[in-house]
C-alpha cells in the first residue's frame, strides 16, 4: 500500500470501537463483491487482529492509537481486498508470531490462529523507524487456484 | 521453612495472571474456546456433541474453532463452513447433530440385536 490507501480510520484501543469497524469492514467488502462468507471471515479477522493489539499489544490500555487501512488491489490471483492495521505498541518478532495447529495453540493465542484461517495472506512486520507493529491481511475474492 | 515459601510464592504468581477454565458452558468466549482447544488436542471423541453445540454459537471465532476440533477428531467437516449466513449452516449443523444420534443410539441398537 504505497499510495495513498482508498479508506483509513484512526481509532484508539477501546473495544467499544470494535464493533463499528468491524461492521464498516464487512460493508464495505459486501460492496465490492465479496461473498457474505468472505464479508464475515473478514470482519472476523480485523475483530480478531484490534482485539489482539487492544489485549497484548496495547495491554488493554484504551488510549493508543491504532491505523486501518483498506485498499481494493488486483493480483494474478483477481480482485482482492488489502487491509493493514498498524499500532504503537509494544513492538514484537514477527517470527515469534508463528501460523500454528490448533493442537498447539493455547487461549489468549487464538487469534493468529483464526486470523490465518480466514485470511489468504497475512504478514506481521515491525514498523520501522518508530515504535508498534504492521500486519497487513489480503483476502481475495476467488481463492487461488491449487496446482 | 523455605518450601512452604516456595508454595506461597507459587500461588501468589498463579493469582497474578488471568486464569481460563476450560467450559463448554461458561458464559465467557475465552471458556468455551479454551475447552474447544483443549478437546482438540486430546482428540476427544467424547466431547463432539458438546463441539456440535458450539456450532450454533453467535460467535463466529466458536463456530470456526469448533469445526476445526470436529475436523481434527473426525476428520470430517460435513459441509460446515463458520462464516455461511446462518441459513446454510443451519443445514451442516443439522448433519452434524443427525451424527451425534447415531452414535448415541448405535450401541443400544447393537447391544439390543
Amino acid at each position: 500500500m504505497t499510495s495513498p490507501p482508498d479508506l483509513s480510520v484512526e481509532l484508539v484501543s477501546n473495544p467499544l470501537y470494535l464493533c463499528g469497524v468491524r461492521e464498516m469492514a464487512s460493508q464495505i467488502a459486501k460492496r465490492l463483491g465479496f461473498t457474505d462468507a468472505q464479508c464475515a471471515q473478514i470482519a472476523l479477522a480485523i475483530d480478531e487482529a484490534l482485539a489482539n493489539i487492544m489485549k497484548h499489544g496495547y495491554e488493554k490500555r484504551m488510549d493508543g492509537r491504532i491505523w486501518l487501512k483498506m485498499q481494493p488491489i488486483t493480483d494474478a490471483s483477481g480482485q482482492a481486498l488489502e487491509i493493514v492495521i498498524e499500532d504503537e505498541a509494544k513492538q514484537v518478532d514477527p517470527c515469534q508470531i508463528k501460523s500454528r495447529n490448533l493442537e498447539d495453540i493455547r487461549p489468549g493465542g487464538l487469534g493468529v490462529h483464526i486470523i490465518k484461517e480466514v485470511m489468504d495472506e497475512v504478514r506481521y512486520e515491525k514498523r520501522v523507524g518508530t515504535a508498534g507493529m504492521r500486519l497487513t491481511m489480503i483476502k481475495r475474492q476467488s481463492p487461488p487456484k491449487t496446482p | 521453612m523455605r518450601y512452604f515459601a516456595y508454595i506461597l510464592l507459587a500461588s501468589f504468581l498463579a493469582s497474578c495472571g488471568p486464569t481460563i477454565t476450560a467450559d463448554f458452558d461458561s458464559p465467557e468466549p475465552a471458556a468455551r474456546n479454551a475447552a474447544i482447544v483443549k478437546a482438540a488436542e486430546h482428540k476427544d471423541q467424547a466431547a463432539v456433541p458438546d463441539l456440535v453445540r458450539m456450532l450454533d454459537s453467535d460467535d463466529p471465532a466458536t463456530r470456526l474453532l469448533a469445526i476445526d476440533a470436529l475436523e481434527r477428531i473426525t476428520g470430517e467437516t460435513l459441509g460446515f463452513e463458520p462464516s455461511a449466513p446462518e441459513m446454510e449452516r443451519r443445514h451442516a449443523v443439522d448433519r452434524w447433530q443427525a451424527r451425534v444420534q447415531d452414535q448415541h443410539s448405535a450401541p443400544s441398537q447393537k447391544g439390543a440385536s
